[in-house]
């Protein structure tokens, strides 16, 4: 694999006008180049691993990369984020290509998704970082000037809400044996409670005043020649970054900001120095961390002495700050002189000597959203952390987290400019320090997705009753929590229907269930057969801001229970229609393609009548997709939904045989959707497929799920199974058919597939119930030959062993054969699932149609085929792909249908 | 939509085989010979194929002619006239290609099979073909339609295998007859799978009589009958594989493996038995029913 999106290239292709925007000179910026081309080249290598091995394995690639397996980690975890691999770690499928360039051009470029996300901490080092200074901070948050972006990526790489390699939370103390972890604080090596000597300092700063004597040490002993703090601004209350270089600057910077403050927003600027401090928030110190792990550090991150952390649990912009004062207290910042929190409450120290309070709580919503993903109390990624809460009044809690750390705090006690006394571990305070600590983790871990419950395996194996189970209301009222609400939400364009996702869900959590319910019907009338069988982990959700910060948004789950929230209570919601236009559609074949290509049309006021080669609706989602993944029941609620919207449903209607698209137009059709899908089986070349008990994996499903086998005899269509069956193929199909075989009775079922798992185009979902449902899978195996007995009745097939070779045109790896490495399997059924081609029977009785050489039709992106009035989309147009791919084409070529009718009939009449 | 049973009536006199006439409008309108169609009698019904004997495409109509073996066949015979089947689908598969030949045409039909006959020989007549008909039964009683192909024939054979009507023997040997005597330009045969084998064999070239090309009618298990599940699919002597339902339903009679399509005729058997016995069981308890008066 290449590595397409490639920071190296886009900063060497832009590299003058980085010159020119004056961060870099020649030499750092050559620097940066060829510490990055290392990395990349890592990246390439560990890609190159996993497609020649199939899976991650840690201790060859330490062995063959010579490298640590926080490195391994760390990139794995950049190669995830950047769409190389998928969540499992695992190759992204083939066909997600398209998925995956949405994902090159809209969220690696830059970090405007995170502000959009309301994610942005306000950190400002992608401000400081960006070569060509198109970030410029703003308001608490950064504006991006798009048209000098040169989408390096760089900024999205070193933000501490982008992505987290859990690998950079170890501790880089030198010294392992001193050091102590805990849950709650991470690693340290000892707590204590201080205070400064200074009364000067006391009585400016915050609590113990222990950061301005730390500095002032630092400054004195000439550990540090600057230091990057925070002071006054302007105006009360809203602070501004500020670089010091000299001991006497520092009693302006005392004393605790509530307001967040960009602090590394310049940071370039100070490359003359050598011996920072940094103090600062959590987050901040995150945002260090990260730029030290990728070669970002260079060249201006080098020189940083100690890092100085602030405990916080969240931040406010200026603007809700002067709200909560002005709401809470009836005050103005300009009165406020200091601003505490003890104790469980929130307390201002006005200029006039009052002092008023409130509890924690009620200053809860003021707090920066971004926060609330904040995982990190008491500032773990630091050489020391100070804090008042955990220690009494006038006392500051420290955590010496490094040796560094040790180093001036020791100094400073030398010095006798710092007091310190034991914490006192069971003091009212100290315990909810490591309350609230544990409640930040915590809460950060609740944020992970909601589970659908599922039907025990060993239970499910006996019916065909729908194996997940649905989500209940309160678990959507915990899982719609968790969505950002995304100001460019990357889900509605990861959707081939770009249902409006995010306002579906704020809907959802106000438990507004009609109006969320209307919302999804408007892009797509099917949610209750969407919600179950499309791939979201490659669509809506594998693009979902929050796969940064641990899973994403479960939205096919929110989508499902509205669906059944809807069949539950019988209702039948459908969005209002446009006026009857009184023009003829039809729409050939009930399948997910004709059945959205319907609705649409049939919103816009379309007189539509779908026809139908079955007896009932559904297409693939009846024939294809059994009871047990999607109740056939829904299909018939959903139709009957089109039914309301006056869609004429026109079953055993084979168009081609029963009518030609001539005697259509002749009917008064005006134009003509065809959605036949791509209805035909192919079978293996290999000797004794005409064996009884070979069958196709379409023949073995439509018949246990169009003709309901599963019920023989109370229904009369058969279906026979034996006790080894074999299915060939890695799909849904093959996969749909060993569940099917396994529920009917099957003693053994094993999947045999020719390339590896990290090949297999099944749903992930799917793959993981097929194993625990003890489904057994011989990958890298493919049959020879059939062998049957006297009465040809297949009873064992000869497989051959594979290996994989050179990408093929899918860019997966083709895969080639071991020879002699041949066996013979015992098996009485096999079932052949390796994929369809395009169905010629209607296509072959309209001639002039014009089809590529697989004998799929041609359209251009709207669906238009050679033929006028004519449009066609889904598997006869793509070749077998996803239900909701085949939704989008149907709902693209209503819209051009629509156009078509509006151009040629309305403006006419 | 539903399609109405208009005429029903008993064929022979053995009562297993039933001649149908069924309203379908739209599928009249297309049907040709070699065309079948699809029926589900009712909701939990299978899908079965039953080839077009006949259509009136004023009328509306098409003729079905059924033999009860099944289930599904008996439980067909069983509805009566102003009855509904559920669901038909048609009309399927290709139809035959008709022209004029040089020579006669040998229609030979066996059977039931003799019903498929009809459109044929008539619609190839018609196109000014001379026809000869063979018409194999096992018995008088199961011989069917005698008289209506006699009006689609210039030549009429009828072979039985107990001699109680025509030549006792069977199909074959007025065939070979016929073949030593004139040129024939092609040979129509539908009818038991046995039956087609032997014509085909008869007519392959591999003997003393000169190889005539011969037409068979596959009327095999089908599912959707519209090419998807390949149930239909059978073996060429060459290994290749075809689809009857798309492929056919009349294809070249030399290159079908009729010995592996026996085989794959029978893989149902065990359950078309149950389903029959199930069946058999709930006529009775009916008719149990009926008798005490519920």
């Amino acid at each position: 694999m290449e590595i397409k999106r490639s920071t190296v290239r886009m900063l060497t292709e832009n590299k003058d006008k980085i010159l020119k925007a004056g961060k870099f000179k020649e030499a750092e910026f050559n620097k940066l180049i060829d510490d990055l081309s290392v990395v990349e080249h890592f990246q390439k290598r560990i890609i190159e691993s996993i497609e020649e091995y199939g899976t991650i394995d840690i201790s060859r690639l330490l062995s063959e990369l010579e490298t640590s397996e926080k490195i391994v980690d760390c990139t794995l975890e950049y190669l995830k984020e950047f769409g190389y691999l998928d969540t499992y770690g695992e190759l992204p499928r083939f066909f997600y290509t398209e998925i995956q360039n949405l994902k090159q051009y809209s969220i690696l470029p830059n970090v405007k998704i995170i502000r959009d996300s309301n994610l942005c901490c306000g950190c400002g080092s992608c401000v400081s970082l960006c070569p060509v200074s198109a970030i410029t901070y703003s308001k608490g948050t950064f504006e991006i000037d798009e048209e000098v972006c040169i989408r390096c990526g760089l900024c999205y790489t070193c933000c501490p809400r982008s992505f987290f390699p859990k690998a950079l939370n170890a501790s880089e103390d030198k010294d392992h044996e001193i050091t102590t972890f805990s849950e709650q604080f991470n690693f340290y090596r000892e707590i204590i409670t201080a205070q400064t000597t200074n009364t000067e300092i006391t009585q400016v700063a915050q609590d113990g005043g222990i950061v301005t004597t730390l500095l002032k040490m630092a400054f004195q002993q000439d550990l540090i020649d600057g230091a990057l703090v925070v002071t006054e601004g302007l105006e009360p209350l809203n602070p501004l970054p500020i670089f010091i270089e000299r001991e006497e600057e520092l009693l302006k910077t005392a004393g605790t900001k509530y307001t967040n403050s960009p602090i590394l927003k310049e940071f370039y600027k100070y490359r003359e120095c050598k011996k920072i401090a940094v103090v600062g928030t959590p987050c901040i110190m995150k945002a260090l961390k990260k730029l030290s792990f990728y070669p970002l550090h260079n060249p201006f991150y080098n020189n940083i002495a100690i890092k100085i952390g602030l405990l916080c649990s969240e931040s406010f912009d200026y603007s809700e700050i002067t709200n909560l004062l002005e709401n809470e207290f009836q005050s103005t910042p300009a009165d406020v002189r200091k601003m505490d929190i003890n104790k469980g409450r929130f307390f201002i120290y006005n200029n006039d000597g009052t002092v008023l309070d409130i509890p924690i709580k009620k200053i809860k919503k003021y707090g920066r959203l971004g926060c609330f993903f904040c995982e990190d109390l008491t500032a773990i990624h630091t050489d020391i952390s100070v804090g008042s809460i955990g220690s009494g009044a006038g006392w500051s809690t420290v955590f010496i987290r490094t040796e560094k750390g040790a180093e001036f705090f020791q100094k400073a006690l030398d010095l006798n400019m710092i007091e310190k006394k034991k914490i006192e571990e069971d003091s009212k305070s100290f315990k909810s320090l490591s309350r609230i600590a544990k409640f930040k983790l915590k809460s950060y871990e609740e944020l992970h997705r909601v589970e659908m419950k599922q039907q025990d395996p060993d239970i499910r194996i006996t019916n065909f009753e729908e194996v997940p189970l649905g989500l209940n209301e309160e678990m959507v009222e915990i899982e719609t929590q968790r969505c950002l609400q995304c100001g460019n939400p990357l889900c509605v364009s990861g959707c081939p229907v770009n249902i409006k996702i995010p306002q579906f869900i704020k809907l959802l959590k106000q438990k507004k269930y009609i109006e969320a319910l209307y919302k999804m019907k408007a892009d797509n009338l099917l949610p209750a057969i969407c919600g179950r069988v499309c791939p979201q982990e490659i669509q809506c959700e594998q693009v979902c801001i929050m796969n940064g910060l641990g899973e994403p948004i479960a939205i096919g789950h929110l989508e499902r229970f509205i669906a059944d929230w809807e069949r539950k209570n019988k209702l039948k919601e459908c969005p209002e229609c446009a006026a009857p236009k009184e023009i003829k559609v039809a729409v050939i074949g009930a399948g997910p393609a004709g059945l959205a290509c319907a609705g649409e049309l049939a919103m816009n006021g379309y007189d539509v009548t779908i026809f139908e080669a079955f007896h009932a609706g559904g297409g693939v989602l009846i024939y294809g997709i059994p009871e047990f993944r999607l109740p056939k029941d829904i299909i018939k609620s959903d139709i009957e939904t089109l039914e309301m919207l006056n869609v004429k449903m026109k079953y055993n209607s084979i168009i081609g045989k029963i009518l030609t698209i001539e005697d259509l137009r002749d009917m008064g059709f005006k134009a003509f959707f065809i959605g036949v899908g791509a209805g035909l089986p192919i079978f293996l070349k290999v000797p004794g497929l005409s064996l009884n008990g070979v069958l196709s994996a379409n023949e073995f499903l439509t018949r246990s799920n169009l003709m309901k086998a599963f019920r023989f005899p109370d229904y009369d269509t058969p279906v026979k199974i034996g006790k080894i069956v074999s299915v060939i193929g890695g799909g849904n199909t093959a996969l749909d058919s060993a569940r099917t075989a396994l529920r009917l009775g099957a003693e053994k079922v094993f999947i045999v597939y020719r390339r590896s798992e990290a090949e297999m185009p099944a749903r992930k979902e799917e793959y993981h119930h097929a194993l625990e449902e003890g489904i057994e899978f011989q990958f890298l195996t493919n049959p020879v030959r059939f062998i049957g007995d006297e009465n040809d009745k297949v009873t064992q097939m000869e497989v051959i062993k594979m290996k994989l070779g050179e990408p093929d045109e899918s860019g997966r790896r083709r895969p080639v054969r071991i020879e002699g490495s041949e066996y013979v399997i015992d098996t009485d059924t096999i079932i052949i699932g390796i994929g369809t081609g395009a169905n010629p029977i209607l296509t072959k009785s309209i001639p002039e149609l014009k089809l590529n050489k697989w004998g799929y039709i041609e359209t251009d992106e709207n669906g238009q085929t050679n033929l006028e009035g004519i449009f066609a989309g889904g598997d006869i147009v793509t070749g077998s792909a996803t239900v909701i791919t085949a939704m989008g084409a149907g709902k693209e070529a209503a819209h051009a249908i629509d156009k078509y009718i509006q151009e040629k009939y309305l403006d006419k009449k | 939509m539903p399609y109405e049973i208009l005429e029903k009536k008993e064929l022979g006199s053995n009562g297993i085989i039933y001649e149908m006439v069924l309203r379908t409008p739209l599928i009249a309108k297309k049907a040709h010979a070699g065309n079948f169609i699809l029926i589900r009698i009712n909701e939990t019904g299978e899908r079965i194929p039953l080839t077009i004997a006949d259509y009136d495409r004023e009328k509306g109509t098409i003729t079905l002619v059924i033999q009860v073996v099944g289930k599904s066949t008996k439980l067909l015979c069983n509805q009566s006239v102003g009855d509904q089947i559920l669901d038909v689908v048609g009309p399927l598969g290709n139809e035959i290609h008709v022209k004029k030949y040089d020579n006669p045409i040998v229609v030979i039909g066996g059977g039931i099979g003799i019903a498929p006959c009809f459109p044929q020989a008539k619609e190839l007549r018609e196109a000014g073909n001379e026809i000869i008909s063979i018409l194999g039964a096992r018995n008088k009683n199961l011989l069917i339609w005698k008289e209506k192909m006699k009006t689609v024939s210039d030549e009429l054979i009828v072979t039985t295998d107990d001699g109680s009507e025509g030549i006792k023997g069977v199909v074959t040997d007025p065939l070979k007859q016929i073949m030593q005597k004139r040129k024939i330009s092609l040979v129509i045969a539908i009818g038991p799978l046995v039956m087609m084998k032997f014509v085909a064999l008869t007519t392959n070239g591999s003997g003393d009589l000169p190889k005539v090309k011969t037409f068979v009618s596959l009327n095999t298990i089908m599912v959707d009958g519209t090419g998807m599940c390949g149930c239909c699919r059978f073996s060429t002597l060459e290994g290749d594989i075809q689809f009857a339902c798309v492929d056919g339903p009349d294809v070249d009679g030399h290159i079908v493996d009729f010995d592996n399509l026996l085989k794959r005729a029978d893989r149902f058997l065990e359950q078309e038995r149950v389903s029959l016995e199930c069946y058999d069981d709930e006529c009775r308890a009916l008719e149990q029913l009926k008798k005490e008066g519920v």
